[in-house]
């Protein structure tokens, strides 16, 4: 079994430009309509000001806390994606578990009014193909550390290649 | 099912208080949306030659046919209304603008709105989906177009609602006002909103685009993503302005956009101690990151942020002018776009007439006095900011500058009048349409008047004396570039920048690729057609054929590059039809006679002016291609009705508007 992947979120890298969004309603519900889509881009913004984008999705968490407080037993792990994924006909939309999510991975969809969150679309997620800045990557588990710490350091090798120069 | 389109349009009467809505049926899809619709909608609810003030006016904000269907680059939305600005034509005046709102319009439901009537007090539209309410907006008026976005988004309670509004300039009806929304306003058409007491249109959509081919559309992306990867590696950095540099300003330093003063010279920017003063002002160390547009991964407007100033974005428009005012500190510059995109005002306006009076003060034609001791001086910044705010705020003599600058040219006598160069009272600003016969004919004869939208890249961008390494264009790709027009326009002087030979067909290329770019909301650097080498190019195929399968994915109707082609006829028709209405003749489709007859005094294009022989015979080849009579300019019946467009032409008819029957060519 190849190991499994996570969907890796670099915020500083995000630039709000919410196709995403469109990728996952387009891919999930054949329709353009990011109030339904399981990624959220989140602004803060004033303008004139500052623009930041954070993009909150479930992180599959390794205790997930939706799955351990759904009292209908509709969310269970995906062993070969590691998704934690509904089970709509179990789902009564009681809400418990975007009430206990950390960070927001899990609602209930406006127009099922069931559980929806991202399901890693059964191991090849859709919103990483189009972000070009990369602020979304699918990531083996086994190198998600080494590619995020990657990630970081490129300001600190700017720096060295300040001080470099300065040599 | 429709697909692309909502299917509806929003009507508004501010005057009543009542809302309705019409659909947006076939005789409407004629002209796609965007710009083309909103043309439509302005023929419908306009009359001839009527008042910006007229408070049945329409106000029309709309959204491209494509926004919101998840295609890369469709995000514009497109304002139209009777123009302030052009002073002595009035008629149709438009604005295109990026961002996010357009996309958020057809979320709510809404391909367009038509807003007509006046209120009483100011008002603000709010849209939420089928919930349409007039508000009071009495809290923001007198606001900047900063604070203005953050109160009504906060009001709204919604921090994901999209905001297009006027500043006190628009309230003031200060003709050079904008509307604003995601720092991208260009050509003023915010006094005509200010007219009737509208502060702004706050939209909130939660609904679903219907598309086609949803799996043709996320490969249509998937691929563009591909291509703009490939370019990257291919040429390097795919993004010209990705690393906050602006291509325009490059464009400047080393290469040939751009004139100095009001027309004074070329040669400035050769001076060493310029172009030092230039690449050492750069504001790069002030650059944040790019933003950009919804759905478009690559994002190309550069935000800078000045400490103890605040952020903006600091993009080609802005970027163009200093040079008019004979400026080195870019970073006043910069502070000069962020306090006029916060009063909500065309920084091009604004600086041109900065730069016309400094000239006027420079032989004496106005005095300190009658400028109320405001320091005139060539390169002095505070002046733009004490016009700035005084248009804006109607004080001085910002309070006559903000009828227009012809109006306070008649207050001032001939001679200021003579130096003035204005096409139906909007500025003419940084071409140099002496040496770019292209550019000329495209700003005579384009609809609106001062139009980028008619004139760049195909027909400027090449064979520039002074291009010795970037202007905007990879030289790299010159060769194809010339290839391509030699197969299109059956001559490579078609798209040289200072040859009259085969332009109006480049001119109709360019200018079609452009109607349909703001009619289908697409950006304009991502389908102009046919663009080889230059901005853009990074996406790759951008031709007609790359938009007629993007359009067939989005909305099931079968399409190619002629059918496009022909819709790009029908919105310029539609454009052409409103200001043939409104007075427009082969007479008025003019330039001042500044460009024909003043010599370019200096720099690579010196000694060059228009000519006017070949530019009245470029005037007939254009006419009879689009099939217009040469003698008077108007449209023919046998065009508009292979166009589809008889209702326009019997309207027209019963107007006396139309070209007389008979000969044709």
């Amino acid at each position: 079994m190849t190991l499994q992947k996570v969907l890796q979120v670099d915020i500083e890298k995000c630039v709000g430009c919410r196709m995403c969004e469109v990728a996952c309603s387009l891919r999930n519900t054949g329709r353009v309509q990011p109030s339904r889509s399981r990624i959220k881009v989140i602004g803060y913004e004033r303008r004139g000001e500052y623009h930041n984008y954070i993009p909150m999705v479930c992180q599959q968490c390794s205790t997930p806390l939706c799955v351990e407080a759904c009292p209908t037993n509709a969310l269970s792990r995906n062993p070969e994606t590691g998704a934690i994924v509904v089970d709509d006909d179990a789902c009564v939309g009681c809400r418990v578990c975007a009430m206990v999510c950390p960070i927001g991975g899990v609602s209930i969809d406006p127009a099922t009014d069931v559980a929806y969150k991202c399901d890693l679309c059964g191991g090849a997620p859709e919103c990483v193909k189009y972000c070009y800045y990369e602020a979304l990557t699918y990531v083996p588990k086994d190198r998600l550390d080494s590619s995020l710490k990657r990630s970081k350091s490129e300001k600190l090798s700017e720096l060295f290649a300040l001080m470099e120069s300065l040599r | 099912m429709t697909y692309g389109w909502s299917g509806k349009t929003l009507q508004v009467d501010l005057s009543t208080g009542k809302t309705s809505t019409a659909p947006w049926d076939k005789d409407a899809k004629r002209f796609l949306g965007g710009r083309g619709g909103n043309a439509w909608l302005f023929w419908l609810h306009s009359k001839a030659n009527q008042s910006p003030y007229d408070p049945d006016a329409p106000v029309i904000l709309g959204s491209g046919a494509l926004a919101g269907t998840g295609l890369i680059g469709t995000s514009r939305m497109e304002v139209t209304v009777v123009s302030a600005a052009k002073t002595e034509s009035h008629s149709l005046g438009n604005v295109g603008m990026g961002s996010t709102w357009a996309p958020e319009l057809k979320f709510a439901g809404y391909d367009n709105i038509v807003i007509k009537g006046r209120s009483e007090k100011p008002v603000y539209l709010n849209i939420v989906n089928d919930d349409v309410e007039i508000r009071d907006a009495s809290g923001v008026w007198g606001k900047g177009t900063f604070d203005t976005e953050t109160l009504l988004k906060e009001e709204a309670g919604d921090m994901d609602a999209q905001v297009a509004c006027i500043g006190p300039a628009g309230e003031n009806l200060v003709v050079q006002a904008t509307v604003e929304h995601g720092y991208r306003s260009g050509t003023p058409v915010g006094a005509s909103v200010g007219a009737k007491k509208l502060k702004a249109v706050v939209v909130r959509g939660t609904g679903a685009v219907n598309v086609h081919d949803p799996d043709a559309i996320l490969e249509h992306n998937r691929r563009l993503v591909e291509t703009v990867k490939d370019t990257k590696k291919r040429l390097g950095e795919a993004i010209p302005r990705s690393d906050g540099k602006d291509a325009y300003l490059q464009g400047f330093l080393v290469g040939d956009a751009g004139v100095v003063g009001n027309y004074e010279s070329h040669a400035w920017r050769d001076r060493p101690d310029v172009r030092k003063a230039y690449e050492e002002n750069y504001l790069g160390d002030y650059f944040e990151k790019n933003i950009g547009c919804f759905g478009c991964p690559f994002p190309c407007q550069p935000l800078f942020d000045l400490p103890g100033e605040g952020a903006c974005i600091w993009r080609c428009y802005p970027t163009y002018w200093p040079w008019k005012l004979w400026m080195t500190d870019l970073s006043a510059a910069f502070k000069a776009t962020r306090l006029m995109t916060d009063l909500g005002m065309d920084n091009k306006e604004v600086a041109t007439i900065v730069s016309w009076l400094m000239h006027l003060r420079d032989m004496g034609v106005v005095t300190d006095e009658d400028l109320d001791g405001v320091p005139f001086d060539k390169g002095n910044p505070e002046p733009l900011f004490e016009t700035a705010r005084r248009m804006a705020y109607r004080e001085g003599y910002g309070n006559a500058l903000a009828e227009g600058p012809v109006a306070y040219a008649k207050k001032l006598g001939d001679k200021a009048m003579n130096y003035l160069y204005h096409n139906q009272g909007l500025t003419m600003r940084t071409f140099e349409f002496r040496a770019e016969p292209g550019t000329a004919l495209g700003e005579a004869i384009s609809a609106r008047g001062n139009s980028l939208r008619a004139t760049t890249y195909h027909v400027v961008l090449w064979g520039k004396p002074a291009r010795d390494d970037y202007a905007g264009v990879d030289p790299r790709e010159m060769e194809d570039s010339l290839a391509w027009s030699r197969e299109m326009f059956g001559t490579e002087k078609a798209i040289m920048a200072t040859e009259y030979e085969g332009k109006p067909a480049a001119l109709i290329y360019e200018m079609n690729g452009a109607a349909i770019a703001d009619s289908l909301g697409y950006c304009v650097t991502m389908i102009r057609p046919g663009r080889v080498g230059a901005p853009g190019s990074q996406f790759g195929d951008a031709s007609y054929q790359f938009a007629a399968e993007r359009f067939t994915a989005a909305t099931g109707i079968p399409t190619d590059e002629a059918a496009l082609f022909e819709a790009a006829e029908r919105v310029c028709n539609i454009e052409r039809a409103i200001v043939v209405r409104d007075g427009r003749t082969r007479a008025t489709d003019a330039l001042p006679e500044f460009f024909f007859e003043e010599p370019v005094p200096d720099g690579p294009q010196q000694g060059k002016r228009l000519d006017r022989k070949l530019f009245e015979k470029m005037k007939d080849e254009y006419y009879a291609l689009r099939g217009w009579d040469r003698e008077t300019g108007l449209q023919r019946e046998a065009t508009l009705r292979k166009l589809g467009m008889a209702d326009v032409a019997e309207k027209l008819k019963a107007a006396g508007k139309l070209a007389p029957a008979g000969e044709e060519g």
